[in-house]
């Protein structure tokens, strides 16, 4: 099996390349087909690795060596263990639902081959970076899906929004990759070693618990996990990326490449061990950006922005997994989030689609008329989201996620915001769901969907319900498959003693009966049109928007334009003439209006005349004397120079034969 | 005897060369080559690489100069037609030197005078073949990817209704 | 037997006589000649030095150095002939085309 760790990436890479050479041979729908064969070719091998030993011990293949500098040599390798086989296993199987739901709802689109080349690019750079067995390797895989995840938000690209959006994400999450590539140069620069499995031992035993160097690599890596993962502060690029395609929103922004940060931590964990104040920074950013995205999705109106808060949110719960040590829990919530997300997006791009393009969820409400699927499957989702008790996989990944908080460093506190968290998600994506589904509109519905996007909204459906039973909460009887499973790479969460993790539990599953209630008062209150407090704060994303652009982006811009000016015809009179001529009259301002208030008008005018002369002879002859000078000796040398080009063979000949000559003599010499 | 040839030789290069400078009509610069490159060629056989003497009348005086004087010609056509006609004293240097380089020349091929100076050696053409497709292949390689490019250019350059 | 040295004061000859004819005549015909001139004195350096030496390296050297000139000559000989074409132009004189053309009658 390990001989072919290369085929799992290498499908879907082959897929995007033929579409890019021999896309315009092949026809639009034989498009699709290439994109579907090459991402169901992959699942297939994952299957097959799940068949054969690779559940067993980890599995390991060396392609080629990358780069040969010195002593230093990066392979080209793959790793298979148990943790990566979780993350391939998600990404090939939503990677090759979505693909299939693609199918008819890009059916219309004018550029599938764009499409198509960067869905499959953007699979095979999640699975290199899942799969990679050192750091460089999975920071190509890091770049691939960076690149991809733009291309795809700005795929409608003659619409401004659109590729400003793509931008934004792309500039953004340059941010955090900026601060991984850091982390990563530290730790080569420490070990001389980028292999994670040599750079994980090396870094247990070289460096003690809490010290500086430990801390800094683990807060550059968070910085990179925190841009991509979309958590506070680097979070403002989610909401906006929902401009693209439902199911690339689906994919990258719901299920994946978001995702991409909580592995990233999870493959680093040894690292963040070392450093329990990062640790604590883990979970504290969680804890936040939980509250964040759940408050903020109470107030959209857009339908796609309520779900990309939500992902805010709830990657938010996997991070405070995560600071609280649970490795497991985190990438349990991960894989039913990935479940049930996927699900809400691709049926709410449904709906999107059936309506005609309509985002706004009251407008979405009087249409009515949505396919009964989509709608079902919704609400399916929506339940798992909202965490209902005993029947969603929701409820046993947050369950857990939510008792684990309790037993951490500052445990309680970091409780009550993801308790709070949940409550909220319940309220949102209950108002979205009574005002999308219960609106005025009709509720039968007339549409059907195409089987190819009706067979993976089943098919997730089902996974967002049952993968939840595999683990049972702590103190239940019955499996608990999963912990025990990751138990040998992933350390096992610690839970607080039984009485208290019973009382937990039993909250946490009143909280979205809680919340259901909440928004069936929530929607009365919009429909009588009273809003809540702080709706347009908490729908402009907490102001963070703003905030940026005040502080980050005018102040680029302005500095931009001052250097423009600097560059143009009048550039001179912009930086000098012109504040100095505002200074002058500031100055003889202030003198006039001095001498006015003295009641010496006569005195006054005269100074007039001297602030006029002043005005007059500083500006127009000192200073014009000193820029004309400046010209005359830019213009004098320019002569000079502009001899010696003077387009003649012969002189050039010359100049280079003298050249020559002496380069010839001072080298005889 | 070998000596003496060799700088007369050698001396008929460097005078046709200099003549370059100082005559005024292009034909008359070429003639003073074909001679300079003659007296080269004799220089090199006389140093031992008959096979590049043999290459530098073909290539030099057969093609590369018959080019010049093609060129020469038509645009002679053109533009200086009303030139005075070149006075006969203008090829008085030419055939001087173009006779002293045929007597020369007798004069190797009647003495055979290598004979008398034997330590010089001689690298044949089949060493010299042996050379080029054994190690310097990829010279080879170069020089026909250069003739394919000179090729291209020309026939790009050349080429009708480009404007 | 002739000694390297009287080769290579040869080659010199023929090379700055070359150079000469390049950078003091203005029609570009004789600037081509002066460069095959320059040329065939590089081209009796390295078989000079060849036969020195005793093998055959400075030959493959001439041989190559044959390649190039025949390559250039067909291209400058193109050039030139499309510069008499275009411009009526046979000196070089005329054909500054790319000089600094900037007014500078203000300095």
């Amino acid at each position: 099996m390990s001989q072919w760790l290369w085929l799992i990436p290498g499908t879907p890479l082959l897929g995007s390349l033929i579409i890019l050479f021999l896309g315009s041979l092949l026809r639009r729908k034989h498009l699709a087909m290439v994109a579907c064969c090459a991402s169901a070719a992959a699942f297939l091998v994952v299957v097959l690795a799940w068949l054969t030993e690779a559940t067993s011990q980890p599995l390991q293949q060396t392609l080629y060596t990358w780069v040969a500098v010195g002593e230093w040599r990066p392979m080209f390798g793959f790793t298979l263990d148990r943790l990566a086989l979780v993350m391939v296993s998600i990404v090939s199987s939503v990677g090759l639902l979505v693909h299939l739901y693609s199918v008819p709802f890009m059916a219309e689109e004018a550029d599938q081959r764009r499409y198509y080349f960067f869905l499959n690019l953007f699979l095979a750079g999640m699975l290199l970076l899942v799969l990679a067995d050192n750091l460089l390797l999975l920071y190509l895989g890091w770049e691939l899906v960076g690149l991809c995840s733009y291309a795809l938000i700005g795929f409608w690209y003659r619409d401004p929004p659109c590729s400003n959006a793509g931008r934004k994400a792309f500039i953004v999450t340059r941010i955090g990759d900026t601060a991984l590539a850091l982390g990563i140069f530290l730790l080569f620069s420490q070990f001389h070693e980028l292999s994670l499995s040599a750079l994980l031992t090396n870094a247990t035993t070289q460096w003690e618990k809490g010290s500086t160097l430990a801390t800094l690599a683990t807060l550059l890596i968070l910085g990179g996990a925190v841009g991509k993962s979309a958590q506070l502060p680097l979070q403002v690029w989610l909401p906006d990326a929902m401009l693209g395609p439902s199911p690339v929103s689906a994919l990258i922004h719901a299920a994946t490449m978001v995702t991409a940060g909580v592995y990233l931590i999870a493959r680093t964990h040894p690292l963040f061990e070392l450093a329990p104040h990062t640790q604590w920074l883990v979970a504290a950013i969680g804890a936040l950006t939980i509250v964040y995205g759940a408050s903020a999705a109470v107030a959209q109106s857009d339908f796609k922005k309520v779900l990309a808060y939500s992902t805010i949110s709830q990657i938010g719960y996997m991070f405070l997994a995560l600071g609280c040590g649970a490795y497991a829990i985190a990438l349990f919530h991960l894989t039913t989030h990935a479940f049930f997300k996927a699900l809400l997006f691709l049926s709410a791009g449904a709906v999107i689609r059936a309506s005609g393009d309509e985002h706004d969820i009251n407008s979405l409400g009087k249409i009515g008329n949505h396919p009964s699927i989509a709608r079902w499957t919704f609400l399916i989702g929506a339940a798992s989201l909202a965490g209902v008790p005993f029947i969603t996989a929701g409820f046993y990944s947050k369950d857990a996620i939510l008792v684990t908080a309790w037993s951490a460093p500052t445990g309680p506190l970091l409780w009550i915001f993801a308790a709070f968290g949940a409550l909220l998600t319940a309220i949102y994506i209950f108002r979205v769901y009574f005002l999308v589904f219960h609106g005025s509109g009709p509720r039968t519905s007339t549409i059907s969907l195409p089987y190819f996007m009706s067979l993976p909204l089943l098919i997730l459906a089902l996974l967002s319900i049952v993968s939840g039973f595999i683990e049972l909460p702590e103190g239940w009887p019955g499996p608990h498959l999963w912990s025990l499973w990751l138990a040998d790479e992933l350390a096992v969460a610690t839970f607080p003693p039984l009485t208290i993790t019973y009382t937990l539990q039993f909250i946490t599953a009143l909280l979205p009966l809680a919340g259901f209630s909440l928004a069936l008062w929530l929607i009365q209150r919009e429909q009588a049109y009273q809003s809540l407090p702080l709706a347009n704060f908490l729908r402009s994303g907490w102001g963070f928007d703003a905030f940026y652009y005040a502080m980050l982006v005018r102040p680029y811009l302005a500095l931009a334009r001052i250097l423009q000016a600097g560059e143009s015809k009048e550039g001179i009179t912009y930086i000098v003439v012109r504040p100095y001529r505002a200074l002058a009259r500031g100055v003889s301002d202030a003198v006039e209006t001095l001498l006015i208030e003295g009641a010496l008008t006569r005195i006054t005018r005269g100074f007039l005349a001297f602030a006029t002369f002043c005005r007059k002879g500083v500006e127009y002859k000192m200073l014009e004397a000193g820029i004309t000078s400046l010209v005359a000796a830019l213009r004098f040398s320019y002569t000079i120079l502009s001899t010696t080009q003077n387009g003649f063979l012969s002189r050039y000949a010359l100049v280079i034969s003298t050249g020559a000559v002496f380069f010839l003599g001072y080298w005889l010499w | 005897m070998y000596e003496f040839i060799f700088y007369l030789s050698s001396a008929i290069a460097v005078v046709a060369a200099g003549a370059i400078l100082v005559v005024r009509h292009p034909v008359h610069a070429a003639l003073y080559l074909i001679v300079s490159l003659l007296a080269l060629a004799l220089l090199f056989f006389l140093l031992g690489a008959p096979l590049l003497a043999a290459l530098q009348v073909m290539l030099y005086a057969g093609a590369i100069m018959v080019l010049f004087l093609f060129m020469m010609m038509v645009m002679n056509l053109r533009t200086e037609r009303n030139l005075p006609l070149l006075l006969p004293g203008n090829w008085g240097g030419i055939s001087l030197l173009a006779l002293l380089l045929w007597l020369v020349l007798l004069l190797l091929l009647s003495r055979s005078s290598l004979d008398e100076a034997g330590s010089i050696t001689v690298i044949e053409p089949k060493e010299v073949g042996s050379a080029l497709f054994g190690p310097y292949l990829v010279v080879v390689e170069a020089a026909a990817i250069l003739l394919l490019a000179a090729l291209v250019a020309a026939l790009y350059l050349s080429r009708k209704g480009k404007r | 037997m002739i000694p390297l040295s009287h080769s290579l004061i040869i080659a010199a000859l023929l090379f700055v006589l070359g150079l000469a004819v390049v950078l003091l005549r203005r029609e570009l015909l004789f600037i081509l000649i002066g460069l095959e001139v320059m040329l065939n004195g590089v081209a009796l350096t390295a078989i000079a030095a060849g036969q020195y030496w005793g093998n055959a390296d400075g030959q493959v050297l001439v041989i190559m150095l044959l390649t190039v000139t025949a390559a250039e000559v067909v291209v400058a000989l193109i050039l030139v002939w499309l510069a008499f074409d275009h411009y009526k132009a046979v000196r070089v004189e005329t054909l500054t085309h790319l000089r600094d053309d900037t007014d500078r009658s203000t300095s």
